[in-house]
């Protein structure tokens, strides 16, 4: 029987039953073109990127190493709907993850296409065609198009994310944000500072003028050591520390502690 | 789907603590002969037997309405049991129904019944796992906790005669509450 769970978020957050006895999602019959993930590969249609002995990596869900057994859970309130984080089917064998964003919860008011249609306004989520992830159990193999899609259902999973390349290093070197003295060149960056180069690329681009510039101001307010030019709004990076810094800064690690105003710096993040 | 589920609930509750008004309606001989005179020289056994079939029809309805539960189920994968331990559960019930008797026969008035029918129904519902109602046995049913491989332990009402949790499963299961499922399978 086919079950769909939905797991929810925060720090009581649980897997819940949701529907059982109907298929979600229907299996793509196109996994066995697995790939290893490549950050720089691009999928053709009919690919998918995959994860073999899945089960060994340290950002397995336990919930996938336990047996299946729908009556352990709990049926979901109508309250914790509103506190999905995503939606897990178990269909013979197979999970089939669906990250769950705001945007899939609708609340408009809509009626279904019938003879005799009806106003109705209950909240309703939308399932995907295709799952944002699928693990084969037989196989132990995860597979999935895109990773940031599912960093936030195994936790850690991240650590795939490429470092950035060369050219890619140098072009972020030649942000106008950056200033580099003291001969500090693409040349001198090291392998944790360009898997940082990679992220902060990707998180940069869904920046527009007015963010860069709050981004900005927030790296000076907690770097008061990082050197910044107001002229031409640009930092002076001489070392990997001072890269790391700014890196940090445009990945927003960096807070204040509500309660006895402590700043200080998050070594790992994970959305709540 | 909820709203389903709850009256279900409240119907199976009053069905498991309906037979403490039969029992006080037989104790103070309250009997229907008055209500026709065609009924006058019936025997009181007449409105007793009709008082009993009440809560039987009522059970026997449920039975029909659990068809529209949430399914689940809880099946054996490649031969790999995923029941550790079933246990009857028959007899279970039997202290706390003796319970209900005994207080049905020894109420003095009609509102002391009342209050403690109350009670006890509220508490029935409460305790979720308590849905235990002896008219089940009468159409075949039988009561058992079941413990999974996962050690999660759940209350199956079922027709089967389990005994041997190996290779047992459950493919046919209708969802109650989170503790009680009742199974299809014959």
């Amino acid at each position: 029987m086919n079950h769909l769970l939905a797991k929810t978020k925060g720090r009581n957050g649980d897997f819940f039953k949701v529907i059982s006895n109907r298929q979600i999602f229907d299996i793509p019959d196109d996994l066995n073109n697995g790939i290893e993930y490549n950050s720089d590969y691009k999928l053709e249609d009919d690919e998918w990127f995959a994860i073999t002995e899945f089960s060994e990596k340290e950002y397995c869900l336990d919930f996938l190493m336990t047996r299946f057994v729908s009556t352990d859970y709990n049926q979901l309130s109508r309250a914790g709907y509103h506190n999905i984080d995503y939606l897990v089917a178990y269909q013979s064998g197979v999970y089939c993850f669906q990250k769950l964003h705001p945007s899939q919860f609708i609340r408009k008011r809509y009626f279904s296409i019938s003879d005799q249609p009806d106003l109705e306004n209950t909240p309703i989520i939308i399932i995907n065609q295709i799952p944002d992830a699928i693990y084969v159990r037989e196989e132990d193999t995860l597979y999935f198009r895109k990773l940031p899609a599912i960093t936030t259902i195994f936790k850690g999973i991240y650590e795939l994310y490429k470092e950035a390349t060369q050219e890619e290093t140098e072009a972020f070197l030649e942000n106008n944000f950056v200033n580099l003295i003291d001969d500090f060149s693409a040349d001198t960056v090291k392998k944790a500072n360009r898997k940082r180069i990679a992220m902060a690329q990707a998180t940069l681009q869904n920046f527009n003028r007015r963010e860069k510039k709050q981004i900005f101001s927030y790296i000076r307010e907690y770097c008061a050591d990082l050197e910044f030019d107001e002229d031409a709004e640009n930092f002076s990076i001489s070392n990997e520390e001072d890269l790391k810094k700014l890196l940090y800064g445009i990945e927003q690690r960096y807070y204040t502690t509500k309660v006895g105003n402590e700043k200080r710096l998050a070594n790992s993040v994970i959305p709540v | 789907m909820n709203i389903i589920n709850l009256l279900f609930r409240l119907f199976l509750t009053f069905n498991a603590t309906s037979l403490i008004l039969v029992v006080y309606l037989v104790k103070e001989k309250i009997v229907i002969n008055s209500w026709l005179s065609c009924f006058l020289n019936m025997s009181y056994w007449c409105s007793y037997l009709l008082y009993l079939a009440i809560p039987v029809l009522l059970t026997f309805f449920s039975l029909l309405l659990s068809n529209k539960l949430a399914d689940d189920s809880i099946e054996a994968e490649r031969n790999q049991p995923v029941i550790k331990e079933v246990e009857q559960a028959n007899n279970a019930y039997l202290p706390s129904y003796l319970g209900y008797f005994f207080v049905a026969l020894s109420v003095p008035h009609c509102d002391t019944l009342i209050f403690v029918f109350i009670i006890l129904f509220l508490f029935t519902f409460l305790s979720q796992t308590l849905y235990f109602n002896p008219l089940f046995l009468v159409f075949g049913y039988h009561f058992y906790y079941v413990t999974t491989e996962t050690n999660i332990k759940i209350f199956v009402i079922s027709k089967r005669n389990l005994k041997n949790p190996k290779g047992l499963g459950f493919p046919n299961l209708k969802r109650i509450n989170d503790f009680t499922f009742i199974d299809k399978n014959k």
